[in-house]
């Protein structure tokens, strides 16, 4: 009988763990790509991401706790391998964007030098700008995950997006640019 | 809000519910100006969008890994013994008992959470101004414990956490060879000292008056004086004092 019910909770934790890759793993990932700016490296971050979070399942009911969590276990581990070793990681530059389907040529021309532009930005500009963008994160949410004041992040994105306007600028390629005068 | 204004907040975040915010976009021309800078989040969005050969159902597969693994482990010790392949492994241990004089025995709950502590929060590990001491004082109090000068003026983060649901105290303090970790755990009983490491790091769990104690530095730390020197400046406050 108690064998059942040890049965029974596992399948239960598992059907939650599945449950958590299913909802952000792919948005996890994009993070940690952003972040460490090597596939190898992401993979290898969110699969310790989520590692964590399989052995700390418990503190994790709350999904929308969930994924500010697996967003600073990934912080965590991008700073960590950081300190241990100085990577000479700029993959993401060979990476194809993947451009929607209706997208045109001089729109793909702009992603391309969008992105280039989000990946030579500095880390602590670059990390709420993914997390907005890719994570919808507001502000705040940002702030309580980067445990920083509301203003620096606002700031941060703030510098963040006048950079890459300013590639597109430089280019003289975008529409888009003349937007921040 | 005015137009200046309002384009700011635009960059910044054009999905923001500022009330302030959300008010100015009643004006068409500004919910024009908007609609732009939406349409620049939106192409920053698509240029965010990597191909790339991540398959996240592979992450399902984490639970069945981890529990071959601690399986394995579990009989290692065994095995370790028995064959020689092993025998690196076995050294290492052996020499461990004999620096430290202590059979081994794991906690792996406690230790496995101490490490997890660690990494989770390994952003404390880089402060490098002095914890105020005005702070630390009455967060040792709520312990019933004080903490002698040598650590105190070495220490660079302390803080409640929860370990193994106990309410357990986090502090960072300099080492020979970097940052090292206490946790003290108020109420939890350890058999026996043991070793544990992850990595780039190693570190001692025992037990220190009713709580546990784990002290985790870099490789190159030495652990031994250190946790001689804790079981000397950590200690129970005296009646007076309390």
């Amino acid at each position: 009988m108690e064998k059942n019910d040890e049965n029974r909770v596992m399948k239960k934790k598992k059907r939650q763990f599945e449950r958590l890759v299913d909802l952000y793993a792919q948005d996890i990932h994009r993070f940690a790509l952003w972040l460490t700016k090597d596939h190898h490296t992401a993979e290898d971050v969110v699969q310790e991401a989520y590692a964590r979070a399989w052995k700390n399942l418990d503190q994790l009911k709350d999904e929308s706790v969930a994924k500010s969590r697996l967003l600073t276990i990934v912080r965590n581990e991008n700073a960590r391998r950081f300190q241990r070793k100085q990577f000479d990681l700029v993959d993401i530059d060979n990476t194809q964007v993947t451009a929607s389907a209706d997208s045109e040529p001089e729109n793909r021309t702009e992603i391309s030098i969008m992105r280039k532009a989000i990946a030579a930005l500095p880390i602590d500009y670059r990390e709420p700008l993914v997390m907005q963008v890719i994570h919808g994160m507001s502000c705040r949410e940002i702030a309580e995950t980067m445990d920083l004041p509301e203003n620096t992040v606002m700031t941060r994105l703030f510098r963040a997006k006048q950079k890459v306007k300013g590639s597109l600028t430089e280019t003289q390629s975008s529409n888009v640019a003349r937007l921040y005068p | 809000m005015n137009e200046i204004e309002f384009r700011k907040q635009c960059v910044i975040d054009p999905n923001s519910e500022d009330e302030r915010f959300v008010e100015a976009m009643q004006d068409s021309e500004l919910h024009k100006i908007r609609e732009e800078y939406l349409d620049f989040d939106a192409q920053l969005k698509d240029a965010m969008r990597l191909q790339s050969d991540f398959d996240p159902e592979s992450l399902k597969l984490i639970p069945q890994e981890m529990d071959e693994e601690h399986a394995k482990e579990e009989s290692s010790w065994f095995k370790s013994a028995l064959r020689p392949a092993y025998s690196i492994a076995a050294s290492f241990v052996a020499a461990m008992v004999v620096v430290f004089g202590l059979l081994l025995q794991p906690e792996p709950a406690l230790s496995e959470s101490m490490m997890d502590h660690l990494y989770d929060h390994m952003e404390v590990t880089h402060i490098r101004t002095k914890f105020p001491q005005q702070k630390l004082r009455p967060l040792l109090d709520e312990y019933g414990i004080r903490i002698s000068e040598v650590l105190t003026e070495r220490m660079r983060h302390a803080s409640k956490c929860e370990l193994e649901n106990l309410t357990s105290l986090h502090i960072v303090f300099d080492g020979e060879s970097g940052p090292v970790t206490l946790f003290f755990m108020p109420g939890a009983e350890v058999d026996r000292a043991s070793m544990m490491g992850r990595e780039q790091f190693h570190g001692i769990l025992f037990q220190h008056g009713d709580g546990a104690v784990g002290i985790i530095g870099v490789m190159d730390e030495q652990l031994l004086p250190l946790k001689d020197e804790v079981e000397a400046s950590l200690v129970p406050l005296t009646p007076k004092e309390a």
